[in-house]
């Protein structure tokens, strides 16, 4: 089927003010898609999304300079008739609309989009999804960590659950977004139409777990938190201090775990038989980490790593963001953009892989209407059409709004 | 009419744990055909010589296990049965949607096999060492020579490149290497680890989107590609803000359940439910009050007169003085039922949510009126529930539930499809080419 337009010839527009919504976006955009990020005049909610960077003046959301970046900037009011009917124009020349509405509102927007663009696809990026009882309901970051069963899982048993340090589950939806984007527009390929694909953040992190839902479906059991160590069947999957910090060690297999032992310097456990077996091993895990501790508390992060690398026994140290930054292996491999527009030294991941498609320079996230000149020129609005969208209010060209 | 989205589209995967099984089975669950290749030993059975292999390969899916090493497998009603390396929960889950193929691929008939099966395919996945795929033979490299569009999708830990390619990881270790663990934690505490392997599914998901794109672009230019993704890469993007901020102010502190954005929030105790007699469990709600309104909302519904206090009117005062809030606001949920509780407050339009277990997501109300919860007859195990589709389509689906593969099950199909004949598959049986049970060993 060669000849057909590939990723550079989709064109995606980015009406989401969410984090899942903008990943979604973001991810097309590092594969070779064309993405358009359309925003109200007053600018994206995200523009104002923690984490903030105060230390720059003016202060900026560095979750939007992340997850804009390769994006083009139109701004647009389209809540009324005149600036509708300017995002219709972008519609006709889209081939996917990605958004984060509410559920009354992303139906009736579905029905009117799509009804005379039979062929656009429309992703749907919300926390609960489109349909069933909690629709309506509301949602935070700390309330999606909840809604998808992570949340009762991570942290101390004997404490408050725990909820992760960035919105991932929202990224977790952002990815599955943008597979479910693909796919319509493969099928698309065969049916000539495009359609609704219907995204939820809970549903997304449910179907992120790993044996939890067969826990319960298959042996009626509740999954607990466990603090740093695995809740079920093995010992070592844990942080382990060392004496400059943590590293993670993992050994479930019996090879993994004799490599570990003989790394540590304690051969006799490796032949222990009341550590002969992963289950055996679990429930030994206070006196294994106390047998362990006299050894990695006099080696450093890097010397535990090297040493258990070598054996064959995954490990790293948990590295802070700074060291990260650091990281040979992430450097080595150019993982890194540098928007420099904001700070000297400013660094965030790039492309989360390269593909054929991907585009090769970085594109920072673009000031507000930035770009909206040029891209109502390509939909073929003329210059005295966008004159008036101007004097009505209900574009902004680069950064300023009229009146 | 299609019958999947992604008819016609052959994915030949080498997943072992989790993340290159969740390519395959989301490919599977869109309608591709996926035919996961396994070793005899994948699921059991004797160790292998090669101990790259060895720190890479699948290990909960083995039968000679006892409690609680047991429970790692997840069998139904906590019983292996005679073929327990096809009746492990997970392995059920992780691969619905697959057909099975079971051959030595080093062996010279393997190699026929594999050569007929990579002319046939359009995508190979795997999430084998560097290492490891070079040692089978289904590296990029190799496969190309005999089918220029095939698409091959590695999901490594570290990646292709670097001097770090080389290294065994397992989702945590990748975490931390990220710099996630780092700073997630209570207020008062150290790095913590996600409940789950969360960078494996985080791989997985991006592994499918690059698969799909890959076949699009394809459709382009005519020409297969080599995808090398990397996990630590695709767990790092997802806290790609954080980078970013750490990059020009520092590292944020840990931050326990507490919010970025002014509101007040937390995770409050409920009443605690006791579903039998094995274990008693710790009930809790998450709330979040993001501004003034929804404070008098939240105030006015509790009826604390505590609440009323003038130092907490703003938001600013609201957050000085969060632990004395967090006190009250556990003491008005301790007794109370989280799912009730949680749909009073949403009536009230504010933002709460029962902290939901495994056991409440299977049977959770909404979850089931969306038709994510699904079941299907699994051969030598039942009918038994489990996550479906997470993805919705309004042209298409659900998505069709096929079980997992039986250890080799489909061996013979799949052979008859690549052109061998009758002779030519006995031979193959005879000579210990195709498998379907796995060998006896030692392996604990």
């Amino acid at each position: 089927m060669a000849g057909m337009p590939g990723m550079s010839g989709l064109r995606v527009l980015d009406l989401s003010e969410q984090v899942s919504g903008a990943y979604c976006a973001r991810l097309l955009a590092t594969a070779g898609a064309q993405v358009t990020l359309v925003e109200p005049t007053a600018g994206s909610g995200l523009r104002s999304k923690p984490p903030l960077l105060t230390a720059l003046n003016p202060t900026r959301s560095a979750a939007f300079e992340y997850l804009s970046a390769w994006k083009r900037g139109v701004a647009l009011d389209w809540d009324s008739e005149h600036g509708f009917g300017a995002l219709g124009r972008l519609l006709d020349h889209a081939d996917v609309v990605v958004t984060s509405m509410a559920a009354p509102q992303a139906l009736a927007f579905d029905r009117r989009v799509r009804s005379e663009r039979p062929a656009l696809v429309h992703v749907s990026a919300t926390a609960y999804g489109l349909t069933g009882p909690w629709a309506g309901w509301r949602s935070s970051e700390l309330t999606d960590w909840a809604s998808g069963g992570y949340l009762y899982i991570t942290g101390d048993p004997l404490r408050e659950p725990l909820q992760g340090a960035g919105p991932w589950t929202s990224y977790v939806a952002g990815i599955t977004a943008a597979v479910g984007a693909m796919a319509a527009l493969h099928a698309r390929r065969a049916t000539g139409r495009g359609q609704l694909v219907d995204v939820g953040t809970m549903e997304a992190m449910a179907s992120s777990h790993q044996w939890s839902l067969v826990m319960w479906s298959h042996q009626g059991r509740i999954k607990h938190r466990a603090n740093n160590r695995h809740a079920e069947a093995h010992h070592p999957v844990s942080l382990m201090e060392v004496s400059d910090g943590w590293v993670c060690i993992g050994a479930p297999t019996t090879a993994q775990w004799t490599n570990l032992c003989i790394a540590l310097e304690l051969p006799e456990m490796a032949d222990d038989p009341r550590y002969a077996t992963s289950g055996l091993r679990f429930d030994a895990a206070e006196e294994i980490d106390a047998r362990f501790a006299p050894f990695l508390m006099s080696r450093t992060r890097s010397e535990v790593v090297a040493l258990l690398q070598d054996s064959h026994v995954p490990a790293s140290a948990v590295l802070s963001m700074d060291e990260v930054q650091e990281d040979e292996q992430l450097e080595a491999r150019a993982f890194w953009a540098y928007p420099e527009h904001l700070a000297s030294g400013a660094k965030m991941p790039g492309l989360p892989f390269v593909l054929p498609s991907s585009p090769r320079q970085f594109r920072a996230a673009p000031e507000l209407g930035a770009d909206t000149r040029v891209v109502l020129t390509e939909v073929g609005i003329n210059d005295s059409d966008m004159e008036s969208l101007w004097e009505s209010g209900v574009i902004g060209l680069n950064g300023t709004a009229h009146g | 009419m299609v019958e999947g989205m992604l008819s016609g589209v052959r994915v030949v995967e080498f997943g072992y744990a989790w993340a290159g099984p969740l390519v395959g089975r989301t490919m599977g669950d869109l309608g591709a055909d996926v035919i996961k290749v396994e070793q005899d030993s994948a699921r059991g059975g004797h160790v292998p010589d090669d101990p790259v292999l060895l720190a890479a390969l699948d290990d909960w899916r083995r039968g000679e296990q006892v409690e609680p090493t047991l429970r790692a497998s997840v069998y139904p009603e906590g019983q292996p049965g005679a073929e327990p390396w096809n009746r492990s929960g997970i392995y059920n889950k992780h691969n619905r949607n697959k057909r099975g193929l079971c051959a030595d691929l080093k062996s010279p008939s393997g190699k026929r096999i594999w050569r007929r099966l990579v002319e046939a395919s359009d995508v190979i996945v795997d999430n084998f060492s560097p290492r490891g795929s070079k040692s089978l033979g289904i590296d990029y490299e190799t496969v190309k020579r005999w089918n220029p569009r095939i698409i091959s999708v590695s999901c490594t830990g570290y990646g292709h490149s670097g001097p770090f390619r080389q290294r065994v990881s397992y989702g945590p270790v990748l975490e931390a290497h990220s710099g996630a663990t780092s700073v997630t934690g209570y207020l008062d505490g150290g790095p913590m680890k996600m409940g789950h392997a969360f960078p494996d599914p985080i791989g997985g998901l991006h592994g499918a989107f690059a698969v799909l794109a890959a076949l699009w672009e394809r459709d382009e230019t005519g020409q297969g590609c080599f995808v090398d993704l990397s996990q630590l890469q695709t767990y790092t993007a997802v806290a790609g803000e954080l980078v970013l901020e750490t990059s020009v102010q520092g590292q944020p502190p840990t931050r326990g359940n507490r919010s970025r954005d002014g509101s007040l929030q937390g995770v409050y105790r409920c009443r605690d439910e006791s579903p039998d007699a094995r274990e008693s469990m710790d009930m809790w709600i998450a709330i979040t009050i993001e501004d003034d309104d929804a404070w008098m909302r939240f105030k006015d519904l509790v009826g604390d007169k505590r609440l009323n206090d003038s130092r907490f009117e703003s938001e600013a005062g609201r957050l000085e003085h969060h632990d004395e809030l967090d006190a009250l606001i556990s003491k008005w949920t301790r007794d109370r039922d989280r799912f009730e509780l949680a749909a009073r407050l949403q009536a009230a339009e504010i933002t709460a949510l029962p902290v939901m277990t495994n056991g409440d997501l299977v049977e959770s109300e909404h979850l089931r009126d969306r038709g994510f919860i699904v079941e299907w007859d699994q051969p030598g195990v039942g009918i038994y529930e489990y996550g479906g589709s997470p993805i919705h389509f309004s042209d298409w689906g659900p998505a069709e539930m096929r079980p997992a593969p039986q250890l080799g099950g489909d061996n013979r199909q799949i052979c008859e499809e690549l052109g061998f004949s009758d002779a030519e598959i006995a031979d193959f049986v005879a000579d210990g080419t195709l498998i379907d049970t796995p060998p006896v060993g030692s392996r604990r």
